[in-house]
C-alpha cells in the first residue's frame, strides 16, 4: 500500500465527512427532537471537526468520531443555555393517550412520539445501537461510559417503547370494558 | 403462579412487540437519513477547504519572501 499524501489524507477527510453526514444529520435529530435545532447542531460539528482534524487518526472511524463530537457539543449546549438534561433518574414515562398498534400495524408517527419521550441518555443509546450501526463497545466510546451501562440503557429504552406503545398483545382490543374485567378478575385472583 | 401463566400465553405477542421496535427504530432513522444534505452544509465544507487553501498559499507566499 502507497502511503498517503497529504494531499490524498485531505482528500479522504472531506470525502469520508460528507459521506457521513446523512448518519450525523438523523443521530443529531434524533438529538434534539427539532431539524432547525439539529442542523445547527451539525454545523457547529463540521467547523468543530474541521479545526481539529489534525487530531482525527487516518484510517479510522469517522463516524464514530463525529458522533462522538456532535453529542458533545450537544450536552455541552444543553449545560450552557441551562436546559434540562433528562436522565433515566426519576423520569416517568406516560402512556400514549392514543391506543397505537391497533391490528398490529405501528404507525411511524406514534413510534417517533414514543422515542421522543424517552429519557436523552436512553434515546440515544437505543438509535446508536439500534439504528446508526455502532457496536455496545463504540457506542459505549461515543457516550464516554461502559459497555454495561450502555446496555442496560438499551434495555431499559426497549422496555419503555415497548410499554408506551403498548404492543402487546391487548393493543388490538383496545382499553375496553371487556379487557378491562379480564384484567381485574386476573389480579383478583392473584 | 397464576401471574406467570399468564405472561407465558401471552409470550409469542411481546416477542413480536420487541420484534417490531427494531424495524420501527430502522425505518425512523433511514426515513431521517433519506432527507436531502442541506445545502448549507455542502457550502461550509467547500468554504473551509477553500480558506484552508488561501490560508496555506498565504504561508508559501511568506516563505518566498
Amino acid at each position: 500500500m502507497m502511503t498517503p499524501t497529504p494531499e490524498t489524507i485531505e482528500r479522504d477527510f472531506k470525502r469520508s465527512m460528507l459521506a457521513c453526514l446523512p448518519s450525523l444529520r438523523a443521530f443529531a435529530v434524533s438529538l434534539c427532537k427539532r431539524h432547525d435545532y439539529a442542523d445547527d447542531l451539525v454545523q457547529d460539528t463540521i467547523m468543530k471537526a474541521w479545526a481539529k482534524k489534525e487530531s482525527f487518526e487516518h484510517g479510522t472511524n469517522m463516524k464514530a468520531w463525529l458522533f462522538t463530537i456532535l453529542r458533545n457539543e450537544f450536552y455541552s449546549q444543553a449545560r450552557k443555555s441551562g436546559r434540562e438534561i433528562q436522565d433515566s433518574d426519576g423520569y416517568f414515562t406516560e402512556q400514549l393517550a392514543n391506543n397505537p398498534g391497533q391490528h398490529g400495524v405501528l404507525d411511524l408517527g406514534d413510534f417517533k412520539a414514543a422515542l421522543e419521550k424517552l429519557p436523552d441518555d436512553q434515546r440515544e443509546a437505543i438509535i446508536l445501537v439500534g439504528a446508526s450501526g455502532f457496536a455496545y463497545e463504540e457506542a459505549a466510546v461515543i457516550c464516554g461510559c461502559a459497555v454495561g451501562t450502555i446496555k442496560s440503557r438499551v434495555n431499559r429504552a426497549r422496555t419503555r417503547l415497548a410499554e408506551m406503545l403498548k404492543i402487546s398483545g391487548d393493543a388490538d382490543f383496545g382499553p375496553d370494558a371487556h379487557s378491562l374485567s379480564v384484567t381485574s378478575r386476573t389480579f383478583a385472583r392473584t | 403462579m397464576k401471574d406467570n401463566q399468564t405472561r407465558g400465553r401471552t409470550k409469542p405477542e411481546l416477542t413480536g412487540a420487541y420484534a417490531e421496535i427494531p424495524k420501527k427504530l430502522k425505518a425512523y432513522y433511514d426515513s431521517l437519513q433519506d432527507e436531502a444534505i442541506p445545502d448549507r452544509f455542502l457550502d461550509l465544507l467547500e468554504k473551509l477547504d477553500e480558506a484552508e487553501k488561501a490560508a496555506q498559499t498565504v504561508d508559501a507566499l511568506k516563505e518566498l519572501e
